[in-house]
């Protein structure tokens, strides 16, 4: 799986763009009647990562998926899609592609296998390789045991699996995932996720998936584009929206925390909440606050840190793009100057396994 | 474009055999064969195999088994939300029109052939004589106005189910479509001079079965040239999404 970071828009015909990106769209839009579903979409998503389309419901994100297979046609804009002008190439584009749909699009009373089968004699493999492939897949995905029952007996999440199965039955260079994990009890989820991050591991494929599960998306995508009522609010990896949405956690690792220490935290105005957990110190500060007089107060008690890190979750970044669009997300509830007690919205974050940060100072003494 | 087309004829053919509500499929399948195989001829006897009029059993008893086959085929899968995978995919539109118009074609048909050695058997059940049997010329009228006639079907049941939100309501349109297309010639018949009418209905019990069955099939063939134009022209993907 290659991983790249955000690149600058460039000519959607260049040479250039038709190997580097599976998907560039400029001022992409698209009108039903009085609504603007999606508004000057301009995107490029890099061959080989998974992108993925964050945002709430009736944000835009099916829209444009239909837009990109041409199911669609946009009221504006232009798409290229693995270099093919989807308005005037789109039977290239289909013959490239896999997806997934809003409804997973199972046949119902065809057998399990019956449908990945279809899907093989659509894009002319050979019979030996249908097999081949419907085995692998369906192995990799635990339906090989069910392969003869019709796709309706499946469980829910099952019928998701077979879907994607599906999706990727041809091999395609670029698949489409709307909401793959919609419906999905937490367990099916995971499995589902992993399978389809093993499976494009292994075979290089770009994904294009859309969700509004926040997390998910922070756990599987290389790249992220948030939308909301059909506009792009940001996008880059999780990292860069981490980085850009800040963090008013801070993580020191280290020993010495002394009861002088926490007094002195406890003096600070910014200091919303400070506890120490086996060894490390979690600190809360308020918003826009700067961590550098914390970390110089820790170190004048003697407090020897091997690492401070600002943590951000995914979440928090998110909320962040949405809160600064004018969206504000509910305001935390804090225990001002309460220490050793977990901040109420750290119930949240908590939810998210997933705590990466951005090492700030490492090894200060 | 006709591997394309095997494909979706594929499909077609395994959803409507498969074991997943077979029975109620079963069921129209054997009340159609006992109509036009078993009833009918037993009624009729021997005329069965040489009155003109009886070509007209030939061509509108498929039609009405078509209902129940035709409904389904974008209907059917606009309301189990598969259309949209469908469409996503490589298949050329036109594709997938003939592939599921050749699938009902080929059931339809298929059934209606079917019922000619069953009818055999219950024209020389009932009559005593020599054996009644099919000359090559009946046999070929029989099969190419039993195609025609289903094709036909074929074309105005998708024309039907492509614009229909669910399979009730291309049911319900398409019988109601048949059943004017069948009455209309019955009172059109009622307005004609009485020497044009006499002349007809001449033509059909006592005139030459070849020359009427030449007739039946050239306005067929027009019919069918015209439904297939119209399903194709108003095959349109975004369109049929939208929907």
């Amino acid at each position: 799986m290659h991983r790249k970071g955000p690149v600058a828009y460039s000519s959607c015909n260049s040479a250039l763009a038709m190997t580097q990106y599976a998907i560039q769209t400029q001022e992409l839009t698209r009108e039903y009647s009085t609504v603007r579903a999606l508004d000057r979409l301009s995107l490029e998503i890099p061959a080989g990562s998974i992108f993925g389309f964050l945002g709430s419901n009736g944000a835009g994100k099916t829209t444009t998926i239909h837009l990109l297979l041409g199911l669609l046609r946009p009221t504006a804009g232009q798409a290229i899609v693995l270099g093919y002008d989807v308005s005037t190439e789109i039977d290239e584009v289909r013959r490239r592609t896999g997806a997934l749909l809003d409804n997973a699009g199972l046949y119902a009373r065809l057998g399990v296998q019956d449908n990945l089968e279809f899907y093989g004699r659509i894009w002319h493999m050979p019979r030996r390789e249908r097999r081949a492939r419907s085995e692998e897949l369906l192995r990799q995905f635990g339906l090989w045991d069910r392969r003869k029952e019709p796709a309706g007996r499946l469980s829910f999440g099952m019928k998701r699996k077979l879907a994607i199965a599906r999706a990727l039955f041809h091999r395609p260079d670029l698949v489409f995932l709307d909401e793959p994990t919609a419906g999905l009890d937490p367990v099916s989820a995971e499995s589902l996720r992993r399978s389809l991050v093993e499976l494009v591991a292994q075979e290089g494929v770009t994904v294009f998936l859309t969700t509004h599960n926040v997390p998910e998306a922070g756990k599987v995508c290389d790249q992220i584009g948030i939308l909301r009522s059909g506009q792009l609010l940001a996008s880059g990896s999780p990292e860069e929206l981490r980085a850009s949405a800040g963090s008013n956690r801070i993580v020191v690792r280290g020993s010495g925390f002394t009861e002088e220490a926490f007094t002195l935290l406890a003096l600070r105005p910014e200091v919303e909440s400070a506890e120490t957990r086996g060894g490390t110190l979690y600190l809360c500060l308020e918003p826009g606050s700067s961590a550098a007089p914390i970390i110089s107060l820790l170190a004048g008690c003697g407090v020897q840190m091997e690492e401070v890190v600002r943590e951000t979750t995914f979440e928090d970044a998110f909320l962040s793009v949405l809160g600064a669009e004018g969206h504000q997300p509910e305001p935390a509830r804090v225990a001002r100057g309460r220490f050793g007690v977990v901040r109420a919205d750290e119930a949240f974050a908590l939810n998210v396994p997933e705590r990466e940060g951005h090492n700030l100072f490492a090894g200060v003494a | 474009m006709i591997r394309d087309v095997a494909s979706v004829t594929w499909k077609e053919w395994r959803e409507l055999t498969a074991a997943e509500g077979r029975e109620s499929g079963l069921l129209g399948l054997v009340l159609f064969v006992g109509l036009l195989g078993l009833f009918l001829p037993y009624q009729v006897g021997r005329s069965w195999l040489s009155a003109p009029w009886v070509m007209l059993f030939w061509i509108w008893v498929p039609i009405f088994l078509m209902t129940t086959v035709t409904a389904d085929t974008f209907a059917g899968e606009r309301e189990r939300g598969t259309l949209g995978s469908l469409l996503a995919t490589r298949l050329p539109d036109r594709a997938i029109l003939a592939g599921k118009i050749a699938a009902a074609v080929t059931y339809v048909w298929g059934a209606t052939l079917l019922s000619v050695p069953l009818s055999l058997i219950a024209i020389n059940f009932k009559a005593s004589g020599p054996l009644a049997y099919y000359t090559p010329g009946q046999l070929s009228t029989v099969a190419t106005l039993a195609l025609l006639s289903s094709i036909f079907g074929a074309a105005l049941g998708v024309l039907v189910s492509l614009r229909s939100p669910t399979v009730r309501h291309a049911q319900q349109t398409f019988s109601l479509g048949v059943l004017v297309a069948f009455v209309f010639p019955v009172f059109g018949l009622q307005l004609l001079p009485a020497a044009t009418k006499t002349g007809l209905i001449q033509a059909l019990v006592f005139g030459e079965a070849g020359r009427v069955a030449l007739v039946l099939a050239a306005v067929f063939i027009v019919l069918d040239v015209l439904l297939v134009t119209a399903a194709m022209v108003r095959f349109r993907r975004g369109r049929l999404l939208l929907n």
